[in-house]
């Protein structure tokens, strides 16, 4: 299919900003060249496919959505490791982290019925306990099953549960809590900065987390897209086909 | 206080009055038991759907409603669960119900609080049931719903919220028209809430609107819900705009006859009406351009929407979360499944040409160089040879002062006290005896409003041991030359501090220090 050069030049254009900043405002020029030319919307979806993302579209905002699986297009782990782990982190801290962000979206998002958040905060104590839960709730499969669930050989939940149990709730001799600590609580304010830099969490004060938009659209947007969705399932559901420096593409239908 | 929060109490009991009548539903929603199959019956929905019952009969005119009435609407909704059990055990929760609503002993149900209106406690009496009829020979009570228990289903009508705007605007204009103006204020500042709950409710509704994928019949639900908050933005504009004028009327009335202060006192109110109906006012009417943008909105995201199979049943927690811990997937699914809300990855590296960006010019403020903020700090190149002169002076006299009676030959001609004696006698002097020493003389004692004879000891100090002919020529060691060549014969001058503090002058603070001076002859 032939297009125009002027097309093609502005929806790489609008592809990078996407790519840069994760959303374009309705406001911005981009964003009407997108509504306004079906061409130009055409290849922003085709160079989006390409970095295995989607668009999602509202009147206020362009959003581009990474697609859940694995792509060579992700946020480096090394990067979030580096800016807000500490240098000494290993990979067990950001599993941790990633795992932490799962409970959190689940506080939210925790009904059938409604489309809609369930919550409109999240405590930081409320936060721990769910995540002391659901680590429980991972003791009871036993070392054994744990170990042989991963595929990949240097990292599995075990060393997540026991990194998580070595940690008290909090530093009772230190005055203030905060995010340097080797604590449970120091852990949860450091997800809280990642959070919050991403802009998908905001604070409201006395330790309590609300989310943002861009997190409901996406949640609401994507995850909950029944096209979108089976993509998601399918990735959860492909055990096997889950290895090591796999096909990134093969995460997807 | 204010005048506002003077009123606040007013109407204290009405208000609790209003609130009563909710307590016999929690009542029943405190209650706990089971069905037939082992289920809890949820008391509060059923007693709710009993007072909708007793209103639809009323409504009906149908006059006999008994507890057998009640039971058997309660089975025929229960048809297909939730509650499970006999014609017996229905019969057993619609009397219960109604013994809610009504007390079986006769005595009405109360409510006790603390007035402050009144400053004291108060009680509540009332009742939701009361009994219109009853057949005595079948002993059947017929049932119908008292004014408080009308007053209840009213107060869980949707529209009662709606109306809220007009109904302020209403009682506006009859206070007006009464000129009970004070009331009026009021009516205004409850108008203001209410629009800023609209706005409240018309950004959200934007929001949900958008992160939602529309199916068609959300989209009809919001399409609907949008049409009617449209109209009531229109119809409420109208009577804000025929009230704004009402209210211009009235004060170009009162404006006309100001003869008194009461009057006086009136048309200031007025003003101050039209000028906050007038702010209402205009929020409302940004809330009409609101609207209107927020169903061109909702148009837009039904368009897109047609392009995506639409909304599933999906909870997080249920189908993400749980399902990670309890199968459990490998740990690097967890990367994988958050990559939608982590964004792209942007490579960062640095590139020679930002060396040609815009740079900051000018000096860089670094360590030493930065200047503290704070006290200016006086320019010393016009003074220092003012001040080095000075000083160089001020120290010789000083020296002189202490080496007063070095030997009693040396005297020069001064007469010393019999302190100075005892001071000079020894190799060391305290500060505090000097201090001592020159207080006690009249021609001395202005020194110790001098700086410099604080400065002497400190840097006394500072250069302590001060040895004769260390020899550099800085402008500080010529001060010091100063006070070593007024002491022929010393060696050697070592400075100590002590913990004291002394306090010569209100001006000045200084610590007690040991001065020693060794001489040629002492040191061979």
């Amino acid at each position: 299919m032939q297009h125009e050069t002027a097309d093609i030049e502005q929806a790489f254009a609008i592809f990078l900003l996407l790519v840069q900043d994760g959303k374009i405002k309705a406001e911005e020029e981009r964003y009407r060249y997108y509504n306004s030319s079906s061409e130009v919307r055409d290849l922003v979806h085709t160079f989006t496919n390409k970095a295995d993302s989607v668009l999602v579209k509202t009147s206020d905002y362009l959003y581009l959505i990474p697609e859940a699986g694995q792509s060579l297009f992700q946020v480096k782990n090394t990067f979030i490791k580096r800016e807000y782990l500490g240098y000494q982190s290993s990979n067990i801290d950001l599993y941790l982290l990633y795992f932490c962000i799962l409970v959190l979206l689940g506080e939210f998002y925790d009904s059938y019925e409604t489309s809609e958040a369930t919550r409109d905060f999240l405590p930081l104590a409320e936060w721990l306990i769910k995540i002391k839960e659901r680590i429980n709730t991972l003791k009871e499969h036993g070392e054994e099953k744990l170990a042989t669930t991963e595929l990949e050989t240097e990292w599995n939940w075990s060393a997540i549960i026991e990194y998580w149990e070595a940690l008290d709730d909090l530093r009772e001799t230190a005055k203030r809590q905060d995010s340097k600590q080797q604590s449970r609580l120091g852990f949860l304010k450091r997800v809280t900065r990642f959070l919050t830099e991403q802009e998908l969490v905001a604070k409201q004060g006395n330790d309590e987390l609300i989310l943002t938009e861009k997190a409901k659209i996406i949640v609401q947007r994507y995850f909950k897209d029944s096209e979108y969705n089976r993509g998601i399932l399918a990735f959860m559901y492909q055990k096997e086909g889950f290895k090591k420096g796999s096909e990134p593409d093969a995460s997807h239908l | 206080m204010s005048q506002l929060l003077e009123k606040l109490t007013s109407g204290y009991r009405e208000r609790v009055n209003r609130l009563a009548i909710f307590d016999p539903l929690y009542e029943l929603s405190r209650k706990v038991s089971k069905d037939q199959q082992g289920n809890s019956i949820d008391w509060f929905s059923l007693g709710l759907l009993a007072l909708l019952f007793f209103f639809e009969s009323m409504l009906a005119r149908r006059r006999q409603t008994s507890v057998i009435d009640l039971a058997e609407y309660i089975r025929f909704q229960n048809k297909a669960g939730p509650v499970v059990t006999d014609q017996a055990g229905f019969l057993k929760i619609a009397r219960e119900i109604i013994t809610a609503f009504r007390d079986a002993s006769g005595k009405r149900k109360t409510k006790s609080f603390y007035n402050w209106e009144t400053r004291q406690q108060e009680t509540i009496y009332y009742s939701l049931l009361e009994v219109r009829e009853s057949d005595l020979a079948r002993n059947v009570q017929y049932y119908r719903l008292t004014e408080r228990g009308l007053e209840l289903i009213f107060a869980t009508k949707e529209y009662f919220s709606e109306f809220h705007i007009s109904i302020n605007q209403l009682l506006l204009r009859k206070q007006l028209e009464k000129g009970e103006l004070n009331g009026a204020l009021r009516e205004i500042d409850e108008m203001r809430v209410a629009v800023e709950e609209l706005h409240r409710k018309i950004q959200q509704l934007g929001n949900e609107v958008q992160r939602n994928i529309i199916s068609h019949q959300t989209q009809d639900k919001y399409m609907k819900l949008l049409a009617d908050t449209y109209s009531r933005l229109a119809r409420e504009h109208e009577e804000f705009k025929e009230l704004y004028h009402f209210v211009l009327d009235t004060k170009n009335r009162l404006g006309y006859q100001i003869n008194s202060d009461k009057e006086r006192q009136s048309y200031n109110l007025i003003i101050l009406i039209a000028r906050e109906l007038d702010a209402v006012h205009h929020q409302h009417r940004e809330l009409l351009h609101e609207s209107i943008s927020l169903k061109r909105k909702a148009l837009k995201a039904a368009q897109d929407s047609l392009y995506h199979a639409g909304l599933i049943s999906f909870s997080f927690n249920q189908d993400i979360t749980s399902r990670i811990v309890t199968s459990p997937l490998p740990l690097g699914m967890l990367a994988g499944l958050l990559r939608p809300f982590l964004g792209t990855y942007v490579q960062k590296s640095w590139s020679p040409g930002e060396l040609f960006a815009a740079q900051r010019l000018g000096k860089e403020e670094t360590g030493a160089d930065r200047q503290l903020a704070g006290f200016a700090e006086a320019d010393e190149t016009i003074e220092t040879v003012d001040f080095y002169r000075q000083q160089r002076h001020n120290f010789k006299v000083i020296t002189g002062l202490l080496r007063i009676g070095d030997t009693p030959q040396q005297n020069r001609g001064m007469s010393p006290s019999i302190q100075w004696k005892i001071i000079n006698s020894k190799p060391t002097i305290r500060l505090s005896a000097v201090i001592a020493a020159i207080q006690a003389n009249d021609d001395y004692r202005p020194l110790l409003a001098q700086r410099s004879f604080y400065d002497y000891w400190l840097l006394l100090h500072q250069r302590s041991p001060l040895i004769k002919d260390a020899g550099d020529s800085e402008e500080v060691t010529r001060l010091l030359d100063a006070i070593i060549n007024e002491w022929p014969g010393m060696e050697e001058l070592v400075v100590v501090e002590d913990a004291a503090l002394l306090n010569p002058h209100p001006r000045y603070q200084i610590q007690e220090m040991i001065l020693t001076v060794r001489r040629k002859a002492d040191a061979t």
